[in-house]
């Protein structure tokens, strides 16, 4: 299992940070630029004053000249809440380490440009993984509660678990799954729901090639990883031929749920490593800019 | 349906083991997977076929159980009752001369080998056979075997024999039948020999049919004792033509380049009465009297003899008494047999009455008196007495009987310390002995043969000429030819011709009415059926390999689906 505060490690996850650039809307000052017009320190435009705009703001010297009275306008400067998902039910056991290594890489980047950072883990119910942080002091906390985060739970209930995070009221902010996806049933109710409350939801697809094709052939007997159940089964060259297909025909599906919603998906296989998909297919998923 | 190896069935106690080992086999393995709502999916649309599923294994257990029990049985070597194939064989080939009639692949010993070879190839892996040639002889080829290569190397050993065929050489076979129990005795034979019907141990499969062969069963020829030139030849003939032939019996002397006479002949059917001829001039040697006729059988129609030239032995006899002049005339030329020749010196064996010769070296003296080398002592008392042979088989009485003879003028005599006492009186007086004394060898006779009317028995001139022969060291005149397959001290003589060993000569033929006669046409096969095909072992093991392969198929469908 690799050590996410392994100094080499940390210095990759550093080099990311300065690709990061993406403006959001929040309530907290912070390092990024926002599209609104507020109480930040660099101007951006007159406005013309009125009842109830703050004295504090109005340009006396244009008053003085004019005679009328206008508003200076600064650029606000807002925080960004980055929510992290991490699937930690058992299908992520063989990806486990290569999902926490890509949530690392985003709390990081996230951390690192003051934004505010949640780490939820998700399973039949969901679980924190990092209370709300802010600022750089929190990447080591970061670090290690990601690191010690285990495979839990008895089937992905992923609609629950969404529906659990709503419940505790978070503001709207960017919300990123971390997941492979194995999903039988819920996951298009659990993305309306979160783009219902108006996150910006980035789907990241961790992905083990094995899982994707059948090697084995004959007699077998199939057992869930999540639930425990059993299924015996004879398995040829066709029905691995099927198999196949139907993975294939899920991952369409998948896609087209996103792409339906607006949501971006990045396929990150594990035999790819993080930085990599970091840069590029993170960037061509437009979670960066 | 009985069983050759009814032990076979121990191993169905293995019959547990194989099913769990099977169900282990066929256990399948566990994958866990966190698709299996796609399996799901993938498996809804084959329904159908899931109650082939749930039973093949059961299928599978019931083929391999079949092809068990199929091994276990073909183990057993199961047997339909009455069937013979259980049981080993002795197999006896005749390779007497008459099996080369006909001509190479097609004479009857290669039919014989024939059928023995197709026995051999279906012997089944659990009998065992004996492989025997027999004709003057029997001869073991391969001992108790189920090799099938060794078995048929051994009848490639069985070559054509010139003996003919002797009924006594079975009785060695007869003692050894119980090679093992339960076996057949078959006799590959042509039958031609006499009290083939007498062989109720054997069964007979007869080779060869009825074919036409004329052949000398019956030939001599010796030195004419009347005139010292001539020879006289005497000869029989066989034949199994329907009709009387004609043929030139060709005479050679020492190779059949050197013809002395052609001998026209009359060969009716069956064994022809003897004849005989003289040949003027026939010289001492090697002869060769041939048959100038094709027909089935070679061997029959060539006989070799010799001409023997023997010395007579040269008797001088110092007495007046004419009995033993008488004696030694008889076994003369003018006696007939021209064995002995009296002379008035320089013989090579002195008959004396009482006294040694001074100048002979070998001798025979009778009624000794006096002093001499060949006795210590002897008394001048005198008396009658009853002959007891001591020794039966020594050459001066070999040919007589002497026992309870009475002799008279038997004296009290001291034979020398390494004198042969032959015959003695009841009374333990020595009466004759053979001693040699001072390189002088004597016979000495203790008892006056003109007394008690000796001269006048028969035994008397034999036993003088039985002394002559042995003190001259002649031997009896050999044959002039001996039936193949006779055995000699010097060897054997196992193949017509004739034979030297060391300054002896011999000369060998067929010389049997039986094998040049050849006509088997009276001679009834008697040998059941050889049972011969595959065996039901041999299905047994072909519907288990079936069955393995269909288990297999169905198994290797489970594996790769």
């Amino acid at each position: 299992m690799p050590n996410l505060t392994d100094p080499q490690f940390i210095r990759k996850l550093e080099m990311l940070s300065l690709l990061t650039r993406k403006t959001l809307g929040g309530s907290l000052k912070a390092d990024r630029k926002s599209t609104k017009k507020g109480s930040g320190t660099t101007f951006a435009d007159y406005s013309e004053y009125n009842f109830g705009d703050d004295y504090r703001s109005i340009d006396w010297n244009i008053y003085a000249r004019l005679e009328n009275l206008v508003i200076k306008l600064f650029e606000l400067e807002e925080d960004l809440h980055v929510y992290i998902f991490l699937d930690l039910s058992l299908s992520m056991t063989s990806k486990l380490d290569y999902a926490r290594q890509l949530a690392a890489a985003l709390s990081y980047i996230a951390l690192n440009n003051l934004d505010r950072l949640t780490i939820y883990g998700l399973s039949d119910e969901l679980h924190t993984i990092l209370r709300p942080a802010h600022g750089r002091s929190h990447i080591f906390p970061m670090l290690d509660s990601l690191q010690n985060a285990k495979c839990y739970g008895h089937g992905t209930r992923l609609k629950k678990c969404i529906r659990s995070f709503q419940a505790r009221g978070q503001r709207r902010g960017m919300c990123v799954l971390i997941s492979d996806f194995f999903v039988p049933k819920g996951l298009e109710q659990a993305l309306d729901l979160l783009l219902w409350n108006k996150h910006d939801v980035f789907c990241l697809q961790a992905v083990d090639p094995s899982d994707e094709k059948c090697e084995w052939r004959g007699d077998i007997d199939f057992q869930c990883v999540e639930t425990g159940r059993q299924k015996r089964v004879t398995v040829g060259p066709a029905e691995a031929a099927k198999f196949t297909e139907a993975v294939v025909q899920w991952q369409e599906e998948l896609y087209k749920n996103c792409a339906k919603r607006g949501i971006g998906l990045a396929r990150a296989s594990i035999e790819v490593p993080f930085e990599e998909i970091i840069q590029n297919i993170l960037r061509k998923g437009g979670l960066v800019a | 349906m009985n069983f050759l190896n009814p032990y076979a069935f121990w191993w169905t106690l293995l019959l547990l083991p194989l099913a769990a080992l099977y169900f282990l086999k066929v256990r399948p393995e566990r994958h866990n997977t966190a698709l299996l709502f796609l399996w799901d999916k993938v498996f809804r649309e084959r329904q159908s076929s899931a109650l082939f599923k749930r039973l093949r294994d059961w299928l599978s257990l019931l083929l391999l159980l079949l092809a068990f029990f199929a091994v276990i049985f073909a183990l057993a070597q199961p047997y339909l009752s009455g069937s013979e194939r259980q049981r080993n064989f002795v197999l006896i080939i005749d390779n007497s001369a008459s099996m080369g009639s006909g001509q190479g692949q097609d004479s009857r010993l290669q039919e014989a080998l024939d059928k023995a070879a197709e026995i051999v190839n279906n012997l089944l892996p659990s009998q065992r056979a004996v492989i025997v040639s027999v004709a003057g002889r029997a001869r073991i080829k391969v001992g108790v075997s189920s090799n099938h290569r060794e078995l048929l190397e051994g009848l490639e050993k069985i070559k054509l024999s010139s003996e003919a065929f002797e009924l006594s050489a079975l009785d060695f076979l007869k003692q050894r039948k119980n090679f093992f129990k339960n076996s057949r005795a078959l006799l590959i034979t042509d039958g031609c020999f006499d009290g083939i019907n007498k062989l109720k141990e054997f069964e007979i499969l007869k080779v060869g049919g009825q074919t036409e062969n004329a052949g000398i069963c019956d030939f001599d020829i010796v030195r004419l004792k009347d005139n010292a030139h001539s020879a006289g030849i005497f000869l029989r003939c066989a034949s199994s033509f329907k009709k009387k032939i004609k043929v030139d019996a060709v005479l050679c002397h020492e190779n059949r380049d050197n013809i002395v006479r052609v001998i026209p002949l009359e060969i009716a059917p069956g064994v022809n009465s003897g004849q005989t001829f003289q040949v003027e001039n026939a010289p001492a040697g090697k002869w060769i009297l041939y048959l100038d006729i094709k027909d089935a059988l070679d061997i029959d129609n060539t006989v070799y003899g010799i001409i023997r030239e023997t010395p007579p032995i040269r008797v001088g006899i110092a007495s007046d008494d004419r009995i033993y002049q008488l004696a030694v005339s008889s076994f003369s030329q003018d006696g007939g047999s021209g064995l002995t020749e009296l002379v008035e010196s320089s013989p090579e064996v002195a008959v004396l009455s009482g006294k040694v010769a001074a100048d002979a070296e070998k001798m025979i003296i009778f009624n000794p008196q006096g002093e001499s080398v060949f006795w210590k002592s002897v008394s001048n008392k005198e008396a009658p007495g009853l002959v007891k042979v001591k020794l039966d088989d020594h050459p001066a009485v070999r040919f007589v009987n002497l026992n309870t003879v009475e002799v008279d003028e038997v004296r009290d005599i001291t034979p020398p310390e390494n004198a042969v006492i032959i015959a003695e009186t009841i009374g333990g007086k020595a009466l004759i002995y053979k001693s040699t004394v001072e390189n002088k060898t004597a016979y000495v006779i203790n008892f006056d043969p003109l007394k008690a009317n000796f001269f006048l028995n028969v035994n008397f001139p034999v036993m003088l000429c039985s002394m002559l022969m042995d003190l001259a060291g002649r031997k009896e005149t050999p044959p002039s030819v001996y039936p193949t397959g006779t055995v000699l001290p010097e060897g054997v003589l196992e193949r017509v011709g004739f034979y030297r060993f060391g300054d002896k000569e011999a000369a060998a033929a067929l010389l049997s009415s039986q094998e040049s006669l050849i006509d088997n046409s009276k001679v009834k096969a008697n040998a059941k059926p050889v049972e011969s095909g595959i065996p039901l072992s041999y299905y047994l093991f072909a519907f288990a390999l079936l069955l393995a392969v269909l288990e297999e198929i169905l198994y290797n469908y489970r594996k790769v689906g």
